[in-house]
């Protein structure tokens, strides 16, 4: 009996391979980072290094594993892993890419224990990706909070140590709403493997209205992550004062895994999760929308922004489960190429500029006329205009709800009420190059050098324009680990 | 055959645009010939359009289909997007009017002296999305034209404006934006609900498609979609397929513009240079107009029968508010916006009687205002660029400095207020007549309608009367300042006399190329 658990485990290890090189190398740049001089230079290059061959690794090995079509369970219930949690885990690893190499055009001079500590917010997500059990998602999450809290704190700055409490508070906060949520469905299931058919027949039983106010406590954790409202409130004071490749990272990668444990959630469909949904998505959208109205500086701009586009990502999660999140994975990952264009930009405009203030951006698409349309394209790209990439997810998320099959009056009041949201947005995104192109200039000290950067930019926005006429490539990506 | 005509007068503009834009700063005075030069080529290849057109065949003419994107939606579903452009009578005279519209646009450009190359580029893309709107037979084609529109004009006010266009810039866009929204949830459910049968088939996955031509089949709906005519959901109380048709009307009533969603367009027109007036005016107000047509009638017939009398009664109000808020203005500009809102008053109610004479006499209407409208917004620029001041009141007698102006004036205004063989009488009397022929709508609303032609002749001949006639005098600044019409304008306005006095002597060339594809729209 114990001889043939003991051998289940074994096996079941075989299936984390990647994540254990993951595991290793992070205690080999650790190792780096205490003992090895000089490790500045060192560090990022065997992080990115790192990365990468986990990237390549992870792909290969999982696509070589010809796993069924719903999934497998690995030491016995625990973990879960089925293709898409490849996808995430390349979506998550690529955006720490995009992090180590924002971090190094911008020179950044980050202490080794930053690249050390964004390494290990990719091995808690790939742990959360790849879980079905709440126990493990718990412990999962709380190693990327914990680890984002660092982050977050780690510019010696009062303004940063705000933020870093204020992050601080709210996450265990709202850990500890969830810890409670899930308390009481254990109570009720005597099970954390919230995938089960058990677990599902043990709440068929329990008082539907229980059951969606505990469902709201345990999403408490998610929101926090994807910054859903109403546990968004520590965005804009952690957006801005966070330094920007970081928060750029932390602005894609934890949302991605919650979103990710959301739908999982959803998919285990152990409770009525439409009504909750629709509350939550429409509450994000026009929290989201109306506080950025008046914001003037970009980066807590794109913090509202980020808590609106999770309502949107909310939306595509609704009823669409028969179509395999297809919708919401689509936005989800054409949201990496926005967000993380739209802080790039917003270090390159803080390099042209020195400020954060959009009112400073005065004048300097004139001048760089380039860097202007970039950064109308990545605008209008947040938006939701055609011919850029968001106009594709948008219209992916809300084609998901349009033959709902009841409830027509509340799907369409939430369609319209979401795109209504969407033409709101663009006041305050068109800001950014409204004060480029059209505000008149004052005299700019033009940093050299940048030329590069501009480039970099310039790639981002291709592929928003390129995946604009073939949208199709990422549905084929993601299909093709999903198959 | 895909002769590749109509994706040439979408991509000459934008290849000239991106020419301009990559043009280095010294060659800034060539930038608007380019610009002229391009639409001399896009008049060229219209004639050869014209000339091959079969004016028979009610049907798109000079197809050009190529695959596009296709969305995997799910494991179970597949949307189709094409790109498919064509003409047909109603597209053909709209394509016409947008590139004399543009012609005449530009050579009002000319006085443009402020970064001319990003006025040039944004131009001649403004130009090539309003082209695409009206050549696309798929709508997630048209939309994508439709939308795109948003951002040279946002642009071209904002930039080029008067002194508020800050403010007019942004309400267009965020008005514009909201219309278009509504036109996007229409395209989502329409899509959704039908399918691409001989796809469907090939590929064993459902099929959504964009092409019109299959939307307007009843035949392709799916019966189980929210928009199903058996059995359709209910959306607020309303049947799906009526709530659509909402949504469209308000989406393409917001561009028309409508009453009550018209406030954008006096802030807009008083704001834009008048070049972009007149392209406003001229045209994008017509895609208003030309979508409720293509996609509001051709897509749910059954609804516009339904709510004749509604879409016929906003007509009415627009024609009336309109006509009575431009006889409260002060500012030339502002009145002939105004009398913008009334005029596309009568497209409306040429729509609401769903008659032959109706869908004519609404598309001459637009075509005509589209003349019109543009003439009256330059007659507004000439004296504007002369003084830099549009009050009526501040200027008498100006027939005695400016005969050949007021000769042209004189055209432009009798022909908005419908004086017989000038464009404008046929396009109202056609809609009116049709309204009271029409079987849905009361007779009370064309009654009415005659009213908005005496309001707008109240309100045209005291503003000819007050600044032409009498002895002249100006605000003492202005006396030196007023010399009659310079080659350019008149060049400009003269064009335009020509089409509305030939158009109004000789509506046929225009009723002959509509009337097959109306019939075909109409069965």
């Amino acid at each position: 009996m114990i001889n043939q658990r003991l051998s289940n485990i074994l096996t079941d290890f075989g299936y984390l391979l990647p994540e254990v090189y993951l595991a290793l190398g992070l205690f080999f740049i650790l190792f780096l980072v205490a003992f090895v001089n000089k490790t500045k230079s060192i560090v990022p290059f065997f992080g990115i290094m790192l990365l990468l061959s986990y990237l390549f690794y992870a792909t290969s090995f999982y696509s070589g594993l010809r796993l069924p079509q719903d999934g497998k369970s690995l030491l016995g219930g625990m973990l879960f892993i089925d293709n898409i949690s490849l996808f995430f885990k390349q979506l998550i690893t690529f955006s720490a890419i995009i992090f180590f190499i924002h971090a190094r055009l911008f020179r950044y001079q980050y202490a080794g224990e930053v690249f050390f500590l964004i390494i290990s917010v990719v091995f808690g997500l790939s742990i959360l990706v790849m879980s079905n059990h709440f126990l493990i998602i718990y412990l999962a999450l709380e190693m990327v909070s914990i680890v984002s809290y660092v982050l977050v704190a780690s510019k010696k700055e009062k303004l940063n140590f705000e933020a870093g409490i204020k992050y601080l508070i709210f996450g265990s906060t709202s850990s500890a709403i969830m810890l409670f949520g899930i308390s009481f469905f254990y109570g009720m299931t005597f099970s954390f493997n919230f995938g089960s058919e058990e677990f599902r027949i043990a709440l068929e039983n329990q008082s539907g209205l229980a059951v969606q106010g505990l469902l709201f406590l345990v999403l408490g954790g998610f929101l926090f992550k994807i910054a859903a409202a109403p546990f968004h409130s520590w965005v804009p004071d952690v957006y801005e004062s966070t330094s920007t490749p970081i928060i750029s990272f932390l602005s894609f990668a934890p949302k991605a895994g919650g979103f990710l444990v959301i739908s999982r959630l959803i998919t285990a469909n152990f409770a009525d999760f439409e009504s909750l949904i629709i509350v939550l998505a429409v509450f994000s959208m026009i929290v989201g929308n109306l506080a950025a109205l008046a914001q003037t500086d970009f980066k807590r701009l794109l913090g509202y922004s980020g808590i609106a586009h999770s309502g949107f990502v909310l939306v595509g999660m609704l009823i669409s489960s028969h179509n395999h999140f297809y919708g919401s994975y689509f936005y989800i990952a054409s949201y990496l190429l926005m967000t993380m264009g739209a802080f790039f930009l917003a270090d390159l405009l803080q390099v042209y500029s020195g400020s954060q203030n959009v009112e400073e951006f005065k004048g300097l698409g004139q001048k760089n006329i380039f860097l202007g349309i970039n950064a109308l394209i990545l605008m209008a790209a947040l938006v939701g205009l055609p011919p850029t990439l968001g106009f594709h997810s948008k219209l992916m998320v809300f084609s998901g709800i349009i033959n709902p099959p009841s409830h027509a009056g509340w799907y369409y009041g939430l369609l319209i009420f979401g795109l209504l949201n969407a033409a709101i947005s663009i006041y305050y995104y068109l800001k950014v190059p409204y004060f480029m192109l059209i505000k008149g200039s004052y005299s700019n000290k033009i940093t050299s050098n940048v030329f590069f950067l501009n480039f970099v930019l310039g790639l981002f926005i291709i592929t928003i324009l390129y995946l604009f006429f073939f949208p199709d490539d990422i549905t084929v990506w993601i299909k093709s680990i999903s198959k | 055959m895909q002769s590749g005509l109509i994706s040439t007068l979408i991509l000459l503009p934008i290849f000239a645009s991106v020419l301009i834009l990559v043009l280095p700063d010294s060659y800034k005075a060539s930038y608007k010939w380019i610009s002229l030069l391009t639409l001399i080529f896009m008049f060229i290849n219209l004639g050869t359009l014209i000339k091959g057109f079969d004016i028979k065949v009610p049907n798109y003419q000079f197809l050009e289909h190529f695959e596009w994107i296709r969305l995997s939606l799910g494991n179970t579903a597949i949307l189709s997007i094409d790109y498919i452009v064509g003409v047909d009578g109603l597209s053909l005279s709209m394509i016409v009017l947008t590139i004399f519209v543009f012609f005449i646009a530009n050579i009002s450009s000319f006085g443009i002296e402020k970064k001319e190359k990003a006025y040039f580029s944004l131009f001649l893309l403004l130009l090539a999305s309003v082209i695409g709107c009206f050549v696309a037979v798929d709508f997630f084609l048209f939309f994508i034209f439709f939308e795109f529109m948003l951002l040279p004009m946002y642009f071209l006010i904002g930039i080029w404006g008067g002194p508020n266009k800050q403010y007019a810039s942004l309400k267009f866009i965020i008005y514009t934006l909201v219309g278009s929204v509504m036109i996007l949830v229409v395209m989502i459910a329409l899509s959704m609900s039908n399918t691409d049968q001989f796809f469907t088939n090939e590929y064993k996955k459902l099929v959504y498609s964009f092409d019109f031509r299959l939307l307007s089949d009843a035949g392709n709906l799916l019966s189980n979609s929210i928009l199903s005519i058996d059995k359709p959901a209910t959306i607020f109380g309303l049947d799906a397929r009526g709530f659509m048709f909402f949504l469209l009307f308000i989406g393409f009533g917001i561009k028309l513009p409508m009453v009550p969603f018209h406030t954008w367009l006096p802030d807009a027109h008083v704001e834009a240079p008048t070049p972009i007036s007149v392209v406003l005016a001229g045209i994008l107000l017509k895609i208003g107009g030309y979508g409720m047509i293509r996609i509001g009638y051709g897509f749910f017939p059954d609804e516009f029968q339904k709510f004749a009398i509604l879409i016929g009664a906003v007509g009415l109000v627009s024609i009336l508010y309109g006509g009575l808020n431009a006889l409260a203005q002060k500012d030339l500009k502002k009145l002939i916006a105004y009398s913008s809102v009334s005029h596309m008053g009568f497209v409306l109610v040429g729509i609401a009687a769903l008659n032959k004479e109706g869908f004519n006499g609404a598309v001459f209407q637009m075509f005509s205002h589209g003349i019109l409208a543009s003439m009256l917004f330059l007659v507004a620029g000439v004296i504007y660029e002369r003084t830099k001041n549009r009050e009526i009141s501040n200027f008498q007698g100006l027939a005695n400095k400016m005969p050949i102006f007021t000769v042209a004036v004189a055209i432009a205004f009798f022909g908005s207020l419908g004086l017989p063989s000038l464009s404008g009488f046929i396009g109202e009397f056609f809609t009116l007549f049709a309204a009271f022929q029409s079987g849905p709508i009361p007779k009370i609303i064309p009654i009415m309608g005659v009213l908005g032609i005496v309001i707008s002749a109240v309100y045209l001949l005291w503003t000819f009367q007050k600044m032409f006639f009498g002895e002249f005098r100006t605000l003492p600044d202005f006396e030196n300042k007023l010399p009659d019409l310079n080659q350019r304008e008149f060049l400009m306005l003269g064009i335009l006399a020509v089409l509305t006095i030939l158009l109004g002597v000789f509506p046929n060339l225009l009723f002959d190329y509509l009337n097959p594809t109306i019939n075909y729209i109409l069965r």
